[in-house]
Order: C-alpha cells, then sequence, then structure tokens
C-alpha cells in the first residue's frame, strides 16, 4: 500500500555534528564575525543603531547580519537578522525565505555537538526542491568545514575564485 | 525552452509561483508563437536572438537586455541554428511587493494590503545596453546548472537585487516621463519611450559627436520637437547631455588609467584642455586632477 506523502516534514530539517571543542569556542564560530568568516562566508554584524560590530565582537538578539563569498566579498548572497543570541549556547538567524535557523549547542557522551535545526519552511513544491533540499546539502558541506576548521585547521572552502559550481562553494 | 510561455492558453499573461529561467543553447531553428508575457527580461547567451514584443521585432547580442512588461505579446523567432536564447521571468507577486516595500517601507507592507495597486512597469519596456544585467543572466544559468552549496540562495538574492534596481529605474522613469506635458498618459508614455531609447543611443555613441537630426531620428521625431520634449524630460538639452556623458567617461579614463589630460581630452573629443577643465569643475566640484589615483 502506498504511503501517503507528508508535506510536514519538510518544514524543517535538524542536522548535527560533534566537535571536538569548547561549547565557548563553537558558540564563537556563530556569533562573531571573524568566527562565522573562518568556516562559512564572509560575515558582517551590525547592532541596532547600525553599527559595524568589530570581528571579535558577539552579535546580539536584533542585531542585522550580511554574508558573502570570501572569494568575491562585493556580491551579498544572503542577509537577515539575528533572532536570538544567549551569549552561551543558543543563537538564531533569519535565514532562507526568512525562516530561522536555529544554532543550540551542548555535550553529549563527552563531545561537543552543535545542532542546526532550520525550520518554518513553506512546503510547496518549489521551495521543497530549492530550500529544503538545497539548504540541506549546502549546510552538510558547511558544517563538515566547521568541524574541520575547529578541530585540525584545514579549511576546505573553494578558494579559487574562477572556479564555479563546487560543492565547496 | 517552453512550447509556449502562456502554458494554460489563457490571454491573461502567465503566472508564476517563483522566478523561471529557461535558456537553451539552441541546434535547430525555434519558434515560440505570439503570447501573453509578465514581467522579465529576455537576452541572448550567445549569437542573435530575435525576440517579438507587441509585433515589433528587437535583434539582441550579447550585453543587451530587453525588459518585458506584463500584458505585453512575446513571441520567439529564430530561423537559424546556434543562438542561445534567455528569459527570466520574475515571480507574478514579487514586483509588486517589491515597489511596495521600497514607497512604504516594511513596517506598512505588514498593515496595508498592495493587491490594489497595480503597479506599471512598462517605462523600462526597451533594450537595455547593460553588461551588468546581462552577466548577472549568465551568472544564473551557471547556478541553475551548478552544484554549489546554496545555490537557490544565492540565485535568489542575484534577482531579488537584480529586480530592486530595475523598479528604482522604473520609477525613476516613471517620474521623468510626468515632466512631459501631454494630456493623455498613453501618448506620455510613448513620447517617454522614444525619448529614452534616444538618449541610450547617446551613450553609446556620444563619441561620435551625433548631430541633433540624427538623435531625433532614433526617436522617430522632428529635431525641434525632440529638442523640446527631451528639455522637458530631463530638464537639460541633448547638448549637454552629449557632454555629460563625455564628461562622466573622462572621469572613469583619469581614475582607471594614466593617460594625460590632454589624450584624455582627444580620446572623448574634447578640442580645448582648458574649456574640458572648467567643464569638468563645473560638473564634479573638483578639477580632473583630484581624481587620478595616487
Amino acid at each position: 500500500m502506498a504511503q501517503e506523502f507528508d508535506l510536514a516534514k519538510f518544514s524543517e530539517f535538524k542536522l548535527r555534528v560533534n566537535v571536538n571543542t569548547s561549547i565557548e569556542n563553537a558558540y564563537r564560530a556563530w556569533a562573531s564575525s571573524s568566527g562565522v568568516t573562518s568556516w562559512f562566508l564572509r560575515a558582517t554584524y551590525k547592532d541596532q543603531q547600525g553599527k559595524l560590530r568589530s570581528g571579535d565582537e558577539l552579535a546580539q538578539e536584533g542585531d542585522e547580519y550580511a554574508l558573502a563569498f570570501t572569494t568575491n566579498p562585493e556580491v551579498i548572497i544572503c542577509s537577515g537578522k539575528v533572532l536570538k543570541a544567549n551569549g552561551r549556547d543558543l543563537f538564531s538567524f533569519s535565514f532562507s525565505k526568512g525562516c530561522p535557523v536555529t544554532i543550540s549547542i551542548y555535550q553529549e557522551q563527552d563531545e561537543t555537538i552543535i545542532q542546526l535545526i532550520e525550520s518554518h519552511l513553506p512546503t510547496d513544491e518549489e521551495t521543497i526542491r530549492k530550500h529544503f533540499i538545497g539548504d540541506t546539502k549546502g549546510w552538510i558541506f558547511y558544517l563538515t568545514n566547521l568541524k574541520s576548521v575547529l578541530e585540525g585547521g584545514l579549511d576546505l572552502r573553494n578558494k579559487n575564485a574562477a572556479l564555479k559550481s563546487v560543492i565547496t562553494q | 525552452m517552453p512550447e509556449t510561455f502562456n502554458f494554460t492558453g489563457e490571454i491573461t499573461p502567465p503566472v508564476y509561483n517563483d522566478h523561471f529561467l529557461f535558456a537553451e543553447h539552441l541546434q535547430r531553428p525555434y519558434e515560440c508563437p505570439e503570447c501573453p508575457s509578465n514581467i522579465g527580461l529576455l537576452t541572448a547567451a550567445g549569437g542573435s536572438c530575435d525576440y517579438f514584443v507587441n509585433g515589433a521585432k528587437h535583434r539582441l547580442d550579447r550585453d543587451q537586455v530587453f525588459f518585458i512588461s506584463r500584458g505585453s505579446t512575446l513571441a520567439v523567432r529564430n530561423r537559424t541554428k546556434d543562438v542561445y536564447p534567455a528569459l527570466l521571468f520574475f515571480h507574478s507577486r514579487l514586483p509588486d511587493l517589491v515597489m511596495f516595500s521600497l514607497q512604504y517601507g516594511g513596517e506598512v507592507l505588514l498593515e496595508k494590503p498592495f493587491d490594489t495597486l497595480p503597479y506599471d512597469f512598462s517605462y523600462l519596456e526597451r533594450t537595455h545596453a547593460d553588461a551588468g544585467i546581462f552577466t548577472t543572466i549568465l551568472q544564473l544559468i551557471d547556478l541553475g546548472a551548478g552544484s554549489g552549496s546554496f545555490a537557490a540562495l544565492q540565485a535568489d538574492m542575484a534577482i531579488r537585487r537584480l529586480f530592486e534596481d530595475l523598479v528604482q529605474k522604473n520609477q525613476e522613469a516613471y517620474k521623468h516621463s510626468q515632466n512631459i506635458q501631454a494630456l493623455k498618459a498613453s501618448t506620455r508614455l510613448e513620447i517617454f519611450k522614444r525619448i529614452s531609447t534616444a538618449k541610450d543611443w547617446m551613450e553609446a555613441h556620444y563619441q561620435d559627436g551625433p548631430t541633433l537630426e540624427a538623435i531625433a531620428a532614433i526617436a522617430s521625431m522632428n529635431s525641434q520637437h525632440f529638442l523640446r520634449m527631451f528639455k522637458q524630460v530631463y530638464s537639460i538639452t541633448p547638448h549637454q547631455y552629449l557632454i555629460d556623458c563625455k564628461l562622466k567617461k573622462a572621469r572613469q579614463l583619469i581614475e582607471n588609467n594614466d593617460l594625460t589630460i590632454n589624450d584624455i581630452c582627444q580620446a572623448i573629443g574634447f578640442e580645448s584642455a582648458f574649456s574640458f577643465s572648467v567643464l569638468f569643475k563645473k560638473r564634479f566640484g573638483m578639477p580632473p586632477s583630484h581624481f587620478r589615483k595616487t
């Protein structure tokens, strides 16, 4: 008997990665622009008065952020708001289609777990195809790179601006 | 490429629930019959592509894009092979949403309904020589076929930025068109389209020193009528606009080259370096030397 296709399952996804680092380091990797730039995209955070935060300064709830490729900093590929930032282990921001991405950091089996949940995604066919599938693929690479950078310092991102369409970009 | 752009066979423009990019390197002749269109950009990623908008033929080459407004009819007829048409249609709701948010800001957007605001996007409906937009469309073709992380996110952002830029240009064009003293809106729009087509042509040919008659011919107008209308729309004469084009080019050359001021004067068609310097300072508030990179 054919199973009914449950669209609700496509409204959010959860990804977890274990990283050999402290909770504090993992939090900085998300909440500071220098941290985000080291493993993800070139990031800037601005406070609610529009003032640019310095590289190591932690972003606060209500901040605005912008992301660009490190190989092409002129082109902003995503911008949004910091929705939650508790300064320790919980950080949330608006992302694809304005939907929230929530990062929780906690200990499990003596290891630090970074958990990412992208939620409230619309469940129309186009959003599922472009954002549920596309964002899952994107986050899997970047969370792997986060683990690599925090554990050993090896940055897996493509650094050749002329090279297009590779999963490391 | 699609069989037709109007999937449902209705006479109203098609509704796109997302952005649509049609692009194909054609190895055989291709024809799409005349259909209603939504708002989009037409271009040729390779070769020369013939588009027919409201029955008029527009041949597009590299670096040229045609902005088509909703409700216009579109046909594609390419009788030769090795042509690469690319057509980007925007999400049907996006134009109104962007226009409304630019006009009223995000806060009002939540409270005010926008369904009753049928914005007119026809002020930009013509061929634009715009290498920036052309390159963005090529990048979108790459993104669609590629495997980069967050490709959809990047594409959405690029399209949104592209469209915001177009909407702002449309708003500026609308404001300029309102300077035309004509009773009927359709007359105003037609005059504006002719004048702006001639203005685009001047930007591409200012170095050749075109005469008023030659420019007026592009607008299909009598030269005195064209002069009057141009001044009404842009508050300067065509001659002043040609000088402005030259000065802008001169500034670009000064900023990016080591050419002497005399060489630049010659390159852009100024006979006197003195009069060039006077006009330059008047236009940009600083002498040419100020813009030279150290």
